[in-house]
Parts: structure tokens; C-alpha cells; sequence
């Protein structure tokens, strides 16, 4: 369970990690309960400034993915599996407003499809 | 100063000026060997000239240090024993020279390990590194942390029996300070609390690595180290067990001699013995691979071009790609 930052990619460093952990998270690799890297720690490993994990950090915490336990660290969420979660939170919302837009149902998946599509 | 203290003080002079000499003498053919051995024994391939140069260089940085810290260790017991002529008593060689010579060479080994990281941490370069907090059970294997728990329990046990017998009045002091187990008792908590300091220490130090190969080296470095230490601490406490023991027994019995044998002789075979396995063990493929097999499972590293990464990992480039993390590993 590694995880890569290329400072000379377009994308934040903080973004990279924070997707990279979803992944692992998804994928299974990173099973609930596991003990993440202090801050500082995985900042000095990337070679990337203690705010761009604590930020990276944060957001997976504000997504319910990872839980802060005060001095005892930062652990891969045990609550099921929070990206499904959070991805059934969002189609939820989605379909609140494809329903206040007045979007039949197969235009709106099929909206939905095409967003999906690799770009 | 006494005859048998002159004679282990030259034995200790003629050891270092060989190891000195051993040291200077050695080619770039016989250091070059010497890597070769390490890199075969942690089962991992050399990959690109840039590792197998940083590891020789690094294992070699640590083995000065180790001569060092040897060399420091003698000159600390050698003011010991001119400061305070008893000290040891007749059982110096073991109680303050080979505790020293250890305890010097892995804290002169561990501070390579607080100061330098196998690989610069260039920036601006892509960097690797594990998502999980690493801990002493990822280098060390449970049966010889099993053994450093069992042997400190053992020598504070038998510590605290001495006290409880001293403080009920089964003996006096004088009889306890006659044991050595007091100044056993402090030298081991010393080198026990540095050497625990040590190794969290050094699992809280960076691992910049560019590759999964850098990473795994510097994994198999610090598993050394670990190791290193770990031995240090259970040869520690069992010199202390092999003075605590029999001084407990001699405290409460009177009595020198079980089996015909004195406590001496039984400590002092036990303490060779235990010596003999625990170094074994730790250096045996059990001990050595341990680390490799628990992070890296059957990780082969193919892939690791100079300067790469492996196949499977996916270029971060794009949002979509970031996802494409550097699996395998634990």
C-alpha cells in the first residue's frame, strides 16, 4: 500500500494523495482500522510541506474515509466502506436536482452515463 | 588494579588494534564482498548503480561509525575501571567490557541511522512511500521481541525479589551490593531506555524514496539496524539475568553451590548459551528476511529501471490516473 507524488504534475500534491488513499480504500488495500502515517512522517517521506498532508488529510476526514483519534493517530474509517458512502450520498443529491430540473429519468441517467465517460 | 583485570585490558588493546589493522587493510575487492554478502542476505536485487553505490556507501558509513562507537564503549569502561578500581570485580569481561563493546558498535550503528537516510531526498523528483504507520513488529520477528520482553521481565523480576529480600530483612544491603545486581540493574535500564529511545527514533525518520526498490533497501537497512539493537538489549539482559539469578539464590540460601556446581559456573553457561542462540537466531534467514517477506510479500521488483517505477504503477499526471496507486506492497 504505497502511494506516489509527482511534485511536476498538473494536479496538487494534496489531491494526489487524497485520491490515492480513496483508491486504496476502495480497492481494499487500506482495510478499516489500519493506522495511517503521522503528518509529518508522510510529508517528510513525499517530500511535500506537513500542510499538504494535514490538508489531503482533512478532506478524507470531512469525506468520512479516515477518523482522527487525538493522539493515537489517524486510522482508515471503520464505518463500512465511506467512498460508497459518500458516492451514494452524491447520487442521492444528484437526483434531488435532476428532479427539481424536471430531467425524466432515462435523459438523467443517460446525462449521468456521459458524465462518466472517460474525457 | 589486579592481574586479571591487566589481562582482559590487554586482550581488549590486542582486539582493537587487529580489528583497526583488519579495518585498514581492507581492499575495495574486500568491501565490495562485503556489500555483496549484505545484498544477498536481505534478498533483494542490487537494481540500478545509483542503489548498489548509496547501500555499499551507507553500510560502510555504518560500519565506521560501529568501530567508533566500539571504540568509545572501551575508553568509557577503561575510565570505569581507573575511576573505580572494583568495579566488576573479578568479573569484568563480562560485566562491563561486553556490554560496552555491544552497546557501543550498535549505538555508534543506530547513530548513522538518526543522522543519514540511505537516499538523498532530492526535491522535484517523483517520491514513494507506504501508507501505514510501520512499527518495530515490521522489522523485528515476534520471537525475538518474545525474547527481549522475556529476559527484561526476568532480570527485573529477579531485581525485585533482591529488594523485597533486602527490605524484609532476609539480607542486608551490603549483601545485595556484594551481588553486582544493583550496578547490573542501572547499566541495563540505561542501555535498555537508549536503545528503545533509538528505535523510535529511527522509525520516525523520513524514507525518501523514488522507487519501490529504494524503499524496500532502506526497509532491509533499518531492519538491520532494528535487529542490531534488539540483540543488544537480550545479550544486556541476560548478563544482567546471569548476575540477578544466582544473586537472588545466593541471597536467599547462603548457598554457592547446586549440583556441585557454583552459581557462577551455571550463570555464566547459561549467559554463554543464551548468547550463542540469540545471536544465531537473529542472524539466521529467519531473522534477516523477515522484514522483506512482512512488507513485501513476493514483490519482485521488476520494473525498477533507473530512475522508474514499476509497471503497474500508474503516471500521475491526470486526476484519473491518480488513482493508479503503487499497489503490491504492504
Amino acid at each position: 500500500m504505497l502511494i506516489a507524488v509527482d511534485p511536476r504534475s498538473a494536479v496538487p500534491p494534496f489531491e494526489q494523495i487524497r485520491v490515492q488513499v480513496i483508491a486504496l480504500v476502495t480497492a481494499g488495500d487500506l482495510v478499516p482500522e489500519t493506522r495511517l502515517p503521522t503528518v509529518r512522517k508522510l510529508a517528510s517521506d513525499l517530500g511535500v510541506a506537513p500542510n499538504t498532508v494535514a490538508r489531503a488529510y482533512r478532506e478524507l476526514e470531512a469525506d468520512g474515509i479516515i477518523e482522527t483519534r487525538g493522539r493515537n493517530g489517524t486510522f482508515v474509517s471503520a464505518h463500512g466502506d465511506p467512498a460508497r458512502q459518500q458516492a451514494q450520498r452524491v447520487a442521492a443529491e444528484c437526483a434531488d436536482r435532476m428532479r427539481q430540473l424536471g430531467i425524466p429519468v432515462a435523459d438523467a441517467l443517460a446525462l449521468v452515463e456521459a458524465a462518466l465517460q472517460p474525457r | 588494579m589486579n592481574e586479571q583485570q591487566l589481562f582482559w585490558i590487554g586482550i581488549g588493546v590486542i582486539v582493537a588494534l587487529w580489528l583497526a589493522l583488519a579495518r585498514a587493510s581492507r581492499t575495495a575487492w574486500m568491501r565490495e564482498r562485503s556489500a555483496r554478502q549484505f545484498f544477498d542476505s536481505v534478498s533483494l536485487p542490487p537494481g540500478p548503480p545509483a542503489i548498489h553505490e548509496a547501500v555499499t556507501h551507507y553500510t560502510l558509513r555504518r560500519e565506521r561509525s560501529g568501530l567508533a562507537g566500539l571504540a568509545f564503549a572501551a575508553l568509557v569502561a577503561l575510565s570505569v575501571l581507573l575511576v573505580w578500581p572494583g568495579a566488576g570485580g573479578s568479573e569484568l569481561p563480562w560485566l562491563v567490557l561486553i556490554p560496552c563493546a555491544l552497546t557501543g558498535m550498535a549505538f555508534g550503528q543506530a547513530s548513522t541511522a538518526l543522522r543519514y537516510t540511505l537516499f538523498p531526498g532530492v526535491p522535484e523528483v517523483r517520491r514513494v512511500a507506504r501508507l501505514r504507520t510501520v512499527t518495530i513488529a515490521d522489522y523485528v520477528p515476534a520471537v525475538h521481541r518474545w525474547a527481549v520482553t522475556v529476559v527484561c521481565a526476568l532480570s527485573a523480576l529477579a531485581v525485585l525479589v533482591a529488594v523485597v529480600l533486602v527490605l524484609t530483612g532476609v539480607a542486608s544491603w551490603v549483601d545485595l551490593l556484594h551481588t553486582n545486581i544493583p550496578s547490573a540493574a542501572l547499566v541495563t535500564t540505561l542501555i535498555w531506555g537508549a536503545a528503545s529511545w533509538g528505535e523510535r527514533r529511527i522509525l520516525g525518520r523520513p524514507q525518501p524514496a523514488t522507487t519501490t526498490l529504494e524503499l524496500a533497501w532502506d526497509d532491509a537497512i533499518r531492519s538491520n539496524m532494528f535487529r542490531s539493537l534488539a540483540l543488544t538489549k537480550v545479550v544486556v539482559g541476560l548478563i544482567v539475568a546471569s548476575y540477578a539469578v544466582p544473586g537472588v539464590l545466593l541471597l536467599l540460601t547462603g548457598e554457592s553451590l547446586v549440583l556441585g556446581m557454583t552459581m557462577t559456573d551455571i550463570s555464566r553457561l547459561a549467559l554463554a548459551l543464551g548468547m550463542l542462540i540469540a545471536i544465531a537466531s537473529m542472524n539466521s534467514p529467519s531473522g534477516t528476511l523477515y522484514s522483506r517477506l512482512r512488507l513485501w510479500g513476493e514483490e519482485d521488483f521488476a520494473g525498477n529501471a533507473p530512475g522508474g517505477v514499476r509497471g503497474r504503477t500508474a503516471a500521475i499526471s491526470e486526476p484519473a490516473s491518480v488513482g493508479g496507486v503503487v499497489g503490491g506492497a504492504r
